[in-house]
């Protein structure tokens, strides 16, 4: 583990109407930093503004006042094809569900990743990944479609993981899933962030499922506003 | 990776898409087939008469006298007499004439009464001249020419008796079957109506009439055939006959004398005019179908267009995906413009295969009807000019749901909205 940040946020406001600054803001962080190589589990009641700062360390959404700084890069000084690149390089995102595009085949939803992060194809690390995420390898021309929510979710992580970015962002994604695949998920998770030196940023208002990582932070800890 | 993209989600909704393909194959296929038609029909017209300066006939409509005289559609109104014709002829501007006497028929193919000079200054698309594949012109009364299709179709070969009926009708109630006929020469193929014809000489028109008045048989009086040759059969009159002068520069001269003509009503036309004039009225026609052509492209592009963007309420969470791996909003514009260009190709290659077939299927039925070859192939400039023109408007419409793909994706967080 090294000691440079992963994440750096600094004076971060935003307000949903960029303009109209008296919209009172959603997020008013001051300070909040994540070492490289951390896992995060954020946790924070619906609403309350999680998504928004997932976004805004994706780069989609971009502050009304401060600066997010990613591995050193400032990202809302690049323009948004610099900021949509540097995003394909550096964060893996998994979602709740729905992770995959539905009519290619598994190799292909794995493929589509890896060409825009600009990573070499290496077909097997893929096995690797499906072989250590207990994935068949018959699986990789299937249809996402047909897969099982449990795979889906893997193949996800498989997605994420392949290009070795820095950054991992999970948005909720063990909520589609039973008890016993969740937690083999979040330990699978865990384990490939820490072989790959990646930072976990794991968001969810599952509390219990904190135990699994470095740190856990409440959301209203470092948001000062209402 | 954008191509395997579009590709795929096309084969995913595959129904609407080949739905898509065969409605935009329907309007392609109207459009080109109205054109290509048209193209062909004028040109065939055009083709089947070469080196005639003027039709004269009866005077009646000249669009008339062109269709009866040379195309065998329709029939004459009225006669012109062998006197005439003879004045006509010796002119001193005149270089040839082709006498024609209609009213017969054999099997639905059309009886022309000629004299040799038909063999001799005929002339078709590029002043081409008529050519035997078998036999030669007819020398005697009951020696009959025939045109390369009747040969192939009825089967016949040199020495064939056959039986005139009277009247044009394909099924004729009276025939001449007194005074059959014997094929001495076959002509090679021209493409033009010459091919559905069945050439005798002007006395052979004579003979079997010879026993008849106003279009019956004189009852009570059979004249035999061996018997008719002993009878004057300089022909009384004649349906109408195409000239040939040695100075084109004389043709007007002759036309208004010719319709001046005082012991006859008689009319001369020349043939590139009344064409043209004829073209005149179908243009109106053809408009109006390239029209209807043109709003059936329209309209099943207008429903390619809002197939797409009512398919981008559904397909949310698959830009959320593209999004979320580092697509830029300007590729989602690329992937519905490809899906849009895709299918469109699709639709005009398909478009293209069923007029092809389609004409394929209609060649012999129009050749069989008006005696023109069309070309099968519909592969023109102007075919690909067409498809071009269809293809950038419909590139110009996927804007609207491409743009709203960027929109939408722009928008898009990191998080799939289920």
């Amino acid at each position: 583990m090294t000691n440079t940040l992963s994440i750096n946020i600094e004076q971060l406001r935003f307000h949903w109407n960029n303009k109209n600054t008296s919209h009172p803001a959603v997020l008013d962080i001051p300070q909040w930093h994540v070492q490289q190589g951390e896992s995060i589990f954020l946790h924070g009641p619906s609403g309350s503004g999680k998504s928004t700062l997932l976004n805004l360390i994706g780069g989609i959404l971009s502050p009304t006042e401060g600066k997010v700084t990613l591995l050193d890069t400032d990202i809302h000084r690049l323009s948004s094809t610099q900021r949509d690149r540097f995003r394909a390089k550096n964060i893996g995102v998994i979602f709740q569900q729905f992770n995959l595009v539905p009519y290619l085949s598994v190799l292909d939803n794995i493929r589509l990743g890896q060409q825009f992060s600009g990573a070499k194809y290496d077909l097997s690390r893929i096995q690797d990944l499906c072989h250590s995420l207990n994935l068949t390898i018959d699986l990789l021309h299937q249809k996402a479609s047909q897969l099982s929510t449990g795979q889906q979710q893997r193949v996800a992580m498989i997605r994420a993981l392949y290009h070795r970015p820095p950054l991992i962002i999970a948005d909720e994604p063990t909520s589609a899933l039973d008890t016993d695949t969740r937690d083999e998920f979040i330990q699978l998770l865990l384990r490939e962030g820490q072989q790959n030196n990646c930072t976990v940023l794991f968001v969810s208002h599952d509390k219990p499922l904190a135990t699994h990582f470095d740190r856990s932070v409440a959301l209203g800890e470092i948001n000062h506003a209402v | 990776m954008l191509y395997k993209l579009a590709w795929q989600s096309l084969l995913h909704r595959r129904t609407t898409a080949l739905l898509t393909i065969f409605s935009i194959a329907i309007g392609m296929m109207i459009m080109l087939s109205i054109h290509h038609i048209q193209q062909q029909t004028k040109q065939g017209f055009t083709n089947t008469l070469s080196d005639t300066d003027l039709i004269v006939g009866a005077r009646s409509g000249p669009i008339n006298l062109l269709l009866y005289s040379v195309f065998r559609i329709g029939s004459a109104s009225n006669n012109i007499s062998w006197d005439s014709y003879k004045t006509i002829k010796r002119h001193k501007n005149v270089r040839w004439t082709i006498p024609l006497s209609l009213g017969d028929s054999h099997q639905g193919y059309r009886v022309i009464g000629t004299s040799e000079d038909y063999f001799t200054y005929y002339r078709y698309g590029q002043k081409q001249a008529l050519a035997f594949s078998q036999g030669q012109p007819f020398s005697g009364v009951y020696d009959a020419v025939l045109g390369a299709e009747v040969a192939k179709k009825l089967g016949y070969t040199l020495d064939q008796k056959i039986v005139l009926s009277h009247g044009v009708a394909k099924v004729s109630f009276t025939h001449h079957d007194d005074k059959p006929f014997t094929v001495v020469g076959i002509l090679a193929p021209t493409g033009t109506p010459v091919d559905q014809s069945i050439h005798i000489s002007l006395a052979g028109i004579e003979a079997i009439h010879i026993d008849w008045q106003r279009g019956v048989p004189i009852s009570g009086l059979t004249i035999s055939a061996e018997e008719a040759l002993t009878k004057d059969l300089t022909p009384k009159n004649i349906t109408a006959f195409l000239v040939g002068l040695d100075n084109k520069m004389m043709t007007f001269r002759l036309q208004r004398a010719i319709n001046d003509y005082s012991k006859e009503a008689l009319m001369a036309v020349l043939p590139g005019v009344v064409l043209s004039e004829l073209w005149q009225i179908m243009g109106g026609v053809e408009k109006a179908l390239a029209f209807i052509a043109l709003l059936v492209i329209v309209a099943s592009l207008l429903g390619m267009i809002t197939m797409m963007l009512s398919t981008l309420q559904q397909r949310q969470r698959e830009l959320a995906v593209l999004r979320a791996i580092g697509a830029p909003p300007w590729f989602m514009f690329c992937l519905i413009q490809l899906e849009v260009l895709l299918l469109t190709l699709a639709g005009l290659i398909a478009g293209t295969l069923l007029l092809w077939m389609g004409m394929i299927i209609a060649q012999p039925i129009i050749q069989d009807h008006y005696g023109l070859l069309i070309e099968s192939n519909p592969i023109s400039y102007t075919h690909l000019l067409y498809g071009g023109g269809i293809l950038g408007t419909a590139l110009l419409m996927a804007c609207i749901p491409a743009f709203a793909a960027y929109r939408q994706s722009l928008g898009q967080g990191l998080t799939a909205r289920a």
